[in-house]
């Protein structure tokens, strides 16, 4: 009698609370800690690099009037005047938002929903913990959290010399934004029929947020003084956007925020009625099913591992395009480059011409993002190996041999597709008639995979290390590549490097393409020290056991 | 005879841990042989061995003929393999699986391979990262079973599945021995090696303890008694080859040694037996016995209250 008086209390779905509360903090502790100072420490960063790149008044107008006037450069956030808070919001708020964001919502999902999947859930909930505690307390956390990041980052901002008042704004839109993916990531885990389902829709949300607020910045109009923006409409559909539209340190304004939080309330309020109304284990989306018999081409592991990482590699080679046409809309309306910037380009290029130069130094990059894909891919084929995955394969048809050859395959024409992508997207907006674009194409084609040869090395580099040590395969590739960029031609000349250094990175051995002619001789050079590593690889591989689970 | 395995003197090391220890192995082509031992005790290690997945330290390993090591790649087309701890890609389908490893021996048909997805009732358009652990097992069994070879190596095959599966498994396996197939079935569900094995071994340590047929191993173990006397039973404890000795409200069970069974059974009819229930050993009483007779002989001794 008694139970089912309690039932219509509402009050009752929340026993246990402060159990749970504890429960999720105990679990969440280091991970929300770790989110926490990485991004704080970002935010110093960031801050700091602003005010050093700003030394004066003049230099803070012209960096803001770039920013302004590019559409490519104000998506991923505009600036609203010329001050070095404002720029420095303008470079990271997106970046520390985002962030925010997904700590967010991957810890809602990870305590609310990743346990009903795996039935720590069901050992709770068949305890005195009321239906809806667990929610209750996946938020409480995490808004605990989005406080803690909140007040981190005033400090951060304020110690460099940063208005206090701009600063505490600062915070507070972050922490507000991050609200509103908790909310997401509430309402997706009761939605979806899995934890990874509900990170997917969650993504979704945060990619459609993203585009949002880029739309709205890039069709906005610049001001008057030309250090600003004044976004357009789309950008008030996002929550990314709201939190660029509290402007902290030009003309600041707190009542975006108030639209953070009435968005966390009315997602928190559907995810508190979702669950209220499902059934356990289940979602409103049902799960997706799949095709009952193979595709022709998962024939064999070639097959396999397109398979397996096709969505990785369109998303990937989308991203490339996308960055190779910003990158290539910056350098078509000629640059002006003055000062320190075009002493870099001039010295990471070896060239004073600033069109080349620029584009020689966006190709680099390109290559160390390919590389990143090569090493990868390599690795990919070693996690099967020590997961266990792969070992029906070997005790059938395929030999450790032919999968290590196939790996590197799939290293080799993702990277040359990746590079010459991004070629492509520089090409296709460098400005002038489809003609001149077009003559464009073969040359900027041509530069982006001189780069390939190098980035196979560092490929290489991970495949030797597969073959030879697969359990500390990734803890040698990794530091490898690093190294590589660091002492690469991008980052090098920078640090100060000396040449012998840099001479160390296979990188810093590729053609500086398109700004010098490219020479064959150390091309075919790389690409042989290439195929050894990966030829050693595979032998290794041949002869010892497979580090299979126990 | 035809041999389908042959594995002499196997010793496999793990830095400090010694898995194998000299292990042998024989299987006769066409026979069900069961592969038994605790965990630990080397199966998983010596299988790896015969799929030429691990390089055994010292001693060799054949498989139809063909050295397990050198000739691995073309011996796989041969022969199928279920592992015992079964990991599936989580974002490809179970068909998609199924039919990825029937492609790369290229001895499935599809309405064998239709056939077994549907006896085991098996979903194959889910994603694998929703399986749960008997259906990832489901997976792995009709895409070693579907494949039309000359050897299947299963390493505890119906671990995850619930006994109407099991029975399933049970079921295909008897068909693929009556067809004449090989099947190397290591286990610990011992009334599945009880029903379908022809022969067994049973590893221990790394090493094959004792090989035969089930009547040749029952001949070196117990029977299992349960009697009811008019006469009270007191002296039992102190008789020869008896082991385990409980009395419980009139009724005295306990295991008796082959050798000591005519002694036992005219002793016992002194004391006016009312009710006597033998039984053979089950599978489960043989193996305990070989382990706890060389590996654990203080503890039985303190568990039977002395009676050794």
């Amino acid at each position: 009698m008694t139970a089912f008086q309690e039932e219509r209390c509402p009050f009752t779905a929340l026993d246990g609370l402060w159990s749970m509360v504890r429960l999720v903090a105990r679990r969440e502790r280091v991970a929300l800690a770790a989110w926490a100072l990485v991004i704080a420490a970002l935010t110093a960063m960031f801050a700091s690099m602003s005010v050093s790149s700003l030394p004066t008044h003049d230099e803070a107008v012209l960096q803001s009037s770039l920013i302004a006037g590019s559409p490519a450069l104000r998506m991923f956030g505009p600036t609203f005047g010329a001050t070095v808070g404002g720029y420095a919001v303008a470079r990271s708020l997106l970046t520390l938002v985002v962030l925010t964001a997904l700590a967010n919502s991957f810890t809602v999902v990870r305590t609310t929903r990743r346990d009903e999947d795996d039935g720590s859930a069901e050992l709770i909930g068949s305890a005195a913990v009321g239906r809806q505690a667990r929610l209750v307390a996946a938020l409480l956390v995490v808004g605990a959290f989005d406080l803690v990041v909140g007040l981190l980052v005033v400090p951060a901002l304020a110690c460099q010399g940063m208005p206090a008042a701009g600063a505490l704004l600062t915070g507070a839109a972050i922490a507000a934004t991050g609200l509103v993916f908790a909310g997401v990531g509430a309402l997706a885990a009761q939605l979806a029929s899995g934890a990874r389902g509900a990170n997917g829709l969650a993504g979704l949300a945060l990619g459609g947020a993203f585009l949002a607020s880029a739309a709205g910045s890039m069709l906005g109009t610049t001001t008057q003084d030309g250090t600003g923006v004044d976004p357009a409409w789309p950008m008030w559909l996002s929550p990314l956007g709201w939190s660029q539209q509290v402007r902290p340190f030009d003309g600041p304004r707190a009542w975006p925020l108030a639209l953070c939080l009435a968005a966390f309330a009315a997602l928190a309020a559907a995810a508190w009625w979702v669950s209220a109304h499902r059934d356990f284990g289940l979602g409103v989306i049902p799960e997706r099913r799949g095709r009952g018999v193979a595709a022709r081409s998962l024939a064999g592991p070639f097959g396999l591992v397109w398979r397996v990482e096709r969505t990785g590699a369109i998303s990937w080679s989308l991203a490339m395009l996308g960055t190779g046409l910003a990158f290539g809309s910056l350098a078509a309306g000629g640059l002006k480059m003055t000062g320190s910037a075009a002493q870099w380009y001039s010295q990471v290029a070896g060239s004073s011409d600033m069109v080349p130069a620029f584009r020689t130094a966006m190709v680099q990059m390109a290559a160390l993002a390919a590389a990143v894909y090569a090493v990868l891919t390599v690795l990919r084929g070693r996690s099967d190996e020590v997961t266990g995955r792969s070992e029906p394969l070997h005790a059938a048809t395929v030999s450790r041999v032919r999968w290590a050859t196939v790996h590197a395959a799939h290293a080799v024409i993702g990277a040359a597709v990746l590079l010459a992508l991004f070629g492509l997207g520089l090409a296709l907006a460098s400005g002038g008639d489809a003609g001149a674009r077009l003559a464009q194409v073969g040359k900027l084609v041509g530069a982006a995979l001189s780069q390939l040869p190098a980035v196979l090395v560092v490929g290489g580099v991970a495949a030797l290390a597969a073959g030879f040590v697969p359990r500390f395969a990734p803890a040698v590739a990794w530091p490898v590549l690093a190294a590589s960029g660091l002492l690469g031609p991008t980052f090098g000349a920078s640090l100060g490097v000396p040449a012998w250094v840099t001479g160390l990175s296979p990188l810093g051995h590729a053609p500086k393409a398109p700004a010098a002619p490219v020479a064959g001789a150390p091309l075919l050079a790389l690409a042989a020290v290439a195929v050894g590593l990966v030829v050693l690889g595979a032998l290794a591989a041949r002869r010892r056991d497979l580090r299979l689970p126990a | 005879m035809n041999m389908a395995i042959e594995v002499a003197g196997l010793t496999k090391r793990f830095g400090a841990v010694r898995a194998l220890d000299g292990l042998d192995l024989r299987v006769a082509a066409g026979e069900v042989h069961g592969l038994l031992g605790p965990n630990g005790a080397g199966k998983t290690t010596t299988i790896r061995v015969m799929l030429g997945l691990l390089r055994a330290d010292q001693g060799h390993a054949r498989l139809l003929g063909s050295d397990a090591w050198r000739d691995a790649v073309t011996l796989h087309s041969r022969l199928a393999y279920v592992p015992g701890d079964v990991h599936l890609w989580p974002n490809l389908t179970g068909g998609e699986v199924i039919d990825l490893m029937g492609r790369l021996r290229g001895r499935t048909t599809n309405r064998r391979r239709d056939e077994l997805v549907e006896r085991f009732g098996l979903d194959p358009t889910k994603h694998c990262r929703t399986y749960s652990k008997g259906n990832r097992q489901k997976v792995a069994l009709v895409a070693a079973l579907a494949a039309d070879v000359d050897l299947y190596l299963l390493d505890e095959p119906s671990s995850g599945l619930d006994p109407l599966m099991a029975g399933v498994f049970v079921d295909v396996v008897r068909e693929l021995r009556d067809a004449g197939r090989t099947v190397l079935l290591s286990s610990h569900v011992l009334a599945e090696v009880e029903a379908l094995a022809d022969r067994l071994t049973i590893v221990r340590a790394g090493r094959a303890v004792e090989s035969g047929t089930f009547d040749e191993l029952r001949h070196l173990t117990r029977t299992s008694v349960q009697v009811r006397t008019a006469r009270p039973l007191d002296g039992i404890d102190g008789w020869q080859g008896l082991h385990g000795v409980v009395h419980d409200r009139g009724t005295t069970t306990f295991a008796v040694d082959t050798a000591a069974m005519p002694d036992v059974t005219r002793r016992l009819a002194e004391h006016h037996v009312l009710s006597l229930v033998c039984a053979p050993p089950t599978l489960e009483e043989l193996f305990r016995s070989r382990y706890d007779e060389t590996e654990q002989p203080a503890r039985e001794a303190v568990l039977t209250g002395g009676a050794r």
